[in-house]
């Protein structure tokens, strides 16, 4: 297990997640934010509110940044 | 001295003296660390707490290991709502969500007592149906509320239960209650903190704003908070809520 922090960056804030959470490897760390930002953008949907173009920004214990998730990325139209 | 402090418990506040003292010899002064476990799935209940600060939350589970919490217990209540009801064990879990602390009686106890005072029986019984209550406006929230209601309904539920405008809470354990992934959690709060309505700290959410908040939480706040007041009266001495 290591710990990864969700950091929030959109065009106007930037926002720290200073509290992390443990998760077994990098890909779940990139699984939780696929599904935090799905369940973000699918509240904004369901209201009729615009989607925020924001992304997840994954950082590892030391801090360093070791994985972005652009919340466009993660809905998919057929 | 010892009337003074089971005082802070709305609950044992309310009973006439001769009946309190049928429970004081069991009481123990506890005191409950953050993530203290109150109850495990489906183990027996040994203990019920009557808080006197902190706050518990009931979690329900799934196999799979989906959790929501159901349920937020403060000093208005009581723990161990099964044991109370009669049964030997709840698949639901209780643990400490705010650190706090309370007086903890043995199950067992407690039931013998609620058979030698009816004033104790009707008190308990009313609280485990206005948990009931709280339990189903959870429902009708985690099914038709926003995650911004849901949020700001769980802050002021919270608020009524601490002396202060601040308290400690994590993410991990805000995600349980709303039902969201945590990352999200980190979100929702920014929001409510970009309107001037709390302020998000490490481990801590200070209420700056409470009526803003009801207007956020708008329906999906009142309707438990109301119940009990019907049943029991408004507290005279609490500071910031309505419990």
């Amino acid at each position: 297990m290591a710990r990864f922090f969700f950091h929030v960056r959109d065009d106007k804030n930037y926002i720290q997640d200073d509290e992390g959470q443990e998760l077994p490897d990098l890909d779940a760390a990139r699984d939780e934010a696929t599904v935090a930002a799905r369940q973000l953008l699918s509240e904004a949907l369901l209201q009729g509110n615009g989607l925020i173009d924001r992304q997840f920004e994954i950082a590892d214990a030391q801090g360093v940044i070791c994985a972005v998730v652009p919340f466009r990325h993660v809905v998919r139209f057929t | 001295m010892e009337i003074l402090s089971t005082s802070k418990n709305r609950l044992l506040a309310l009973l006439p003296g001769e009946d309190l003292a049928l429970l004081e010899a069991n009481l123990h002064r506890v005191s409950l660390p953050f993530k203290s476990e109150i109850e495990a799935p489906n183990i027996p209940i040994e203990s019920c707490y009557f808080l006197t600060e902190g706050i518990a939350s009931v979690v329900a589970s799934s196999k799979n290991g989906k959790r929501i919490e159901v349920g937020l217990i403060g000093r208005e209540g009581v723990t161990g709502a099964a044991a109370i009801l009669g049964s030997v064990s709840s698949p639901n879990a209780t643990f400490m969500q705010v650190p706090g602390a309370g007086f903890r009686i043995s199950a067992i106890d407690l039931r013998q007592a609620m058979e030698r005072s009816r004033p104790l029986a009707s008190i308990l019984a009313k609280f485990v149906h206005s948990f009931m209550v709280q339990n189903g406006q959870t429902a009708l929230v985690n099914g038709k509320a926003t995650l911004e209601e849901r949020l700001a309904r769980w802050i002021l539920m919270a608020h009524d239960r601490v002396e202060t405008p601040n308290f400690s809470i994590t993410h991990e354990f805000l995600a349980v209650m709303l039902g969201v992934r945590r990352p999200g959690v980190t979100t929702a709060l920014h929001d409510l903190e970009g309107r001037g309505l709390i302020r998000s700290k490490r481990g801590e959410v200070i209420v700056l704003d409470r009526s803003g908040i009801e207007e956020v939480a708008g329906w999906s706040y009142g309707t438990a908070e109301a119940e009990y007041q019907r049943l029991y009266g408004r507290p005279s001495n609490s500071q910031s809520g309505v419990l």
